[in-house]
């Protein structure tokens, strides 16, 4: 199966600065998004250090995928927890993340916090209903999204609440071992030519609604960096209030004339 | 089981102490017909075990020295021990589990001893180190065979240096040192296995109490459980050793660039050359219960599956 992967990042409208930090890696099926935390540039620095420690991680293919990601995420966390205990400047700094690797026909994802994963599905090609579908793959670790979870608030209400800041999981908060529980979730979602993945920050997710999302993937299904810089653009008009990071993950087939490039889920 | 327990239990002055350790042989047939459910006996014994433990100390008389311990022990004590002590009439000892919780484990009678049927129970009782003054551990041995529904029991002890038989020489506990409780807390894990090597910081014991343990010197971006201080022949990431729950086998995979051996015979590499990448093929073996598995030729592990829980 063949991918192609989109990202970018950007600081919105309203902080000075960047803590979000992104990675695609197409040749080796690495994706992640990572928010960081704290105050000052502690917030850039946690996240700087889930990069460098998760790549050296997942670049290493040993184990498996499950056992290299929540190992990845916990090398990542223990460092970050130990720099901000012994560096005074990067007291309390910490991220949240959502890391997915694509190997073989499926994507596994390790997940912490407020960060998300996004699986988006062709509809059969008989139904009324738009051409495709988005389901949240991640929970929330935040007790706006598991209110949200159960039910108990819409996905409007939650994007309005006061309390949307708060996380109740974070890499760097406090040591942990790989399969601690209450740490590291891990989902796996099989992939098939037709699937697409879109992870994103908070960023997006708090200000543009899934429905609006799948607008935007539908209309440039061909031309997944346009979908990325529009989905940006599209928080930044609901007022950019965070740093926006999005990538998209879309599997390719070529289609049976002039071997031109579409991006499945639209073009079969 | 049970009978290994009462066989087996140290009467101290105010404490007794159970075995702690108990070895299952099964003849091979009975072995693989119960495999399944071994988890589940362990834990039917270990409830088993903790019910008698209770029992036999609600049964306790409350006089000193039981009469059986008296005579085994005369003219070794000193004299203060030998009779009951003033006051130690209406004092009921304490009955301690094992402080490492019951470590059941099951093996199949790989010497032919044993007919189908049959089981062969050998218990350890570690005691306390203070008992021993300044000569290693000394653990007490009871073996239980049962052959067409009768049982046979064997008792011996050793010292951690030799199977020298020797006999038991306690000493009295501190007096003013407080009882130990030995009512489980609820907070327990389950130890799966016990691991002892040697590296250039010392000696060491890992106690196994998760189902995945990584093995090699570690290094940035690379996670390990057990980080080796060692020669650079011994890789970052070494070996890979995980319990299955649904086998309840222990499998042990090598990653490492010199290799490692398990009981002598070199175990294959789970790395495979793809596309001019070095890759994990998931190539495992199955660990037996008890193995040394040696590192690059440089470190020594000895590994002993020891099935029962551990409390926190």
């Amino acid at each position: 199966m063949e991918w192609v992967f989109a990202g970018d990042s950007d600081v919105g409208k309203v902080r000075q600065n960047n803590e979000d930090a992104f990675h695609c890696d197409a040749a080796r099926g690495i994706l992640m998004v990572i928010d960081g935390m704290g105050g000052r540039a502690a917030g850039e620095v946690a996240a700087e250090i889930a990069l460098r420690l998760i790549r050296a991680r997942l670049e290493r293919r040993t184990g498996t995928v499950k056992e290299r990601i929540r190992e990845a995420i916990t090398l990542a966390n223990n460092e970050i927890f130990k720099q901000s205990q012994t560096n005074p400047d990067r007291a309390g700094m910490a991220c949240v993340l959502t890391v997915a690797v694509i190997e073989g026909d499926q994507l596994t994802a390790g997940h912490v916090g407020d960060t998300r994963l996004y699986e988006i599905r062709a509809r059969p090609a008989h139904s009324a209903h738009s051409k495709c579908r988005i389901e949240k793959v991640t929970r929330d670790h935040s007790p706006v999204g598991e209110r949200e979870e159960w039910g108990r608030l819409t996905e409007l209400e939650a994007m309005r609440h006061p309390q949307r800041n708060e996380v109740l999981r974070a890499v760097g908060a406090a040591e942990h071992a790989p399969d601690d529980d209450g740490f590291i979730e891990i989902f796996e979602r099989p992939v098939s030519p037709g699937s697409a993945f879109l992870l994103c920050s908070d960023g997006l997710s708090d200000l543009v609604t899934s429905a609006q999302m799948l607008k935007v993937i539908e209309r440039q299904s061909g031309a997944p960096q346009e979908a990325v810089r529009q989905l940006i653009a599209a928080a930044n008009d609901a007022g950019g209030k965070d740093n926006i990071t999005v990538i998209y993950a879309a599997t390719v087939s070529r289609s049976r004339n002039e071997g031109s490039i579409f991006h499945f889920p639209f073009e079969i | 089981m049970l009978g290994n327990l009462r066989e087996g239990l140290e009467p101290l002055r105010y404490s007794v102490v159970a075995p702690g350790v108990y070895h299952v042989y099964l003849h091979e047939r009975d072995y693989g017909r119960l495999q399944g459910i071994f988890p589940r006996i362990q834990q039917e014994a270990r409830q088993a075990l903790t019910e008698e433990l209770q029992a036999l100390e609600q049964a306790e008389p409350g006089a000193g020295l039981g009469a059986p311990m008296q005579s085994r022990l005369k003219g070794r004590l000193p004299k203060w021990m030998r009779g009951a002590a003033p006051g130690a009439e209406a004092r009921k000892r304490d009955y301690q589990a094992p402080a490492e919780g019951w470590q059941i484990a099951f093996h199949p009678d790989a010497d032919g001893e044993l007919q189908p049927g049959d089981v062969s129970v050998h218990s350890l009782l570690t005691l306390p180190p203070q008992i021993e003054m300044g000569e290693g551990l000394t653990t007490k041995t009871v073996m239980t065979l049962r052959r067409d529904g009768q049982l046979s029991h064997w008792e011996s002890y050793s010292t951690a240096d030799g199977p020298t038989p020797k006999p038991p020489t306690p000493a009295p506990e501190d007096p003013l040192a407080t009882n130990r409780s030995s009512v489980p807390t609820d907070k327990t894990e389950i130890l799966y296995a016990v691991i002892r090597y040697e590296d250039d910081a010392g000696s060491h014991i890992f106690e196994m109490a998760k189902e995945l343990v990584v093995i090699g010197r570690g290094g940035e971006g690379y996670w390990v459980d057990i980080a080796l201080r060692t020669s650079a022949r011994v890789s970052r990431e070494h070996l890979r050793l995980r319990y299955d729950g649904a086998s309840g086998k222990f499998y042990l995979k090598d990653l490492s660039s010199f290799g490692a051996t398990v009981n002598g015979e070199t175990m294959p590499s789970s790395m495979q050359e793809v596309n001019g990448e070095r890759r994990d093929i998931n190539r495992e073996i199955v660990l037996p219960l008890r193995a040394r598995i040696v590192l690059a030729g440089m470190v020594a592990i000895d590994f002993e599956a020891a099935s029962g829980k551990k409390t926190q």
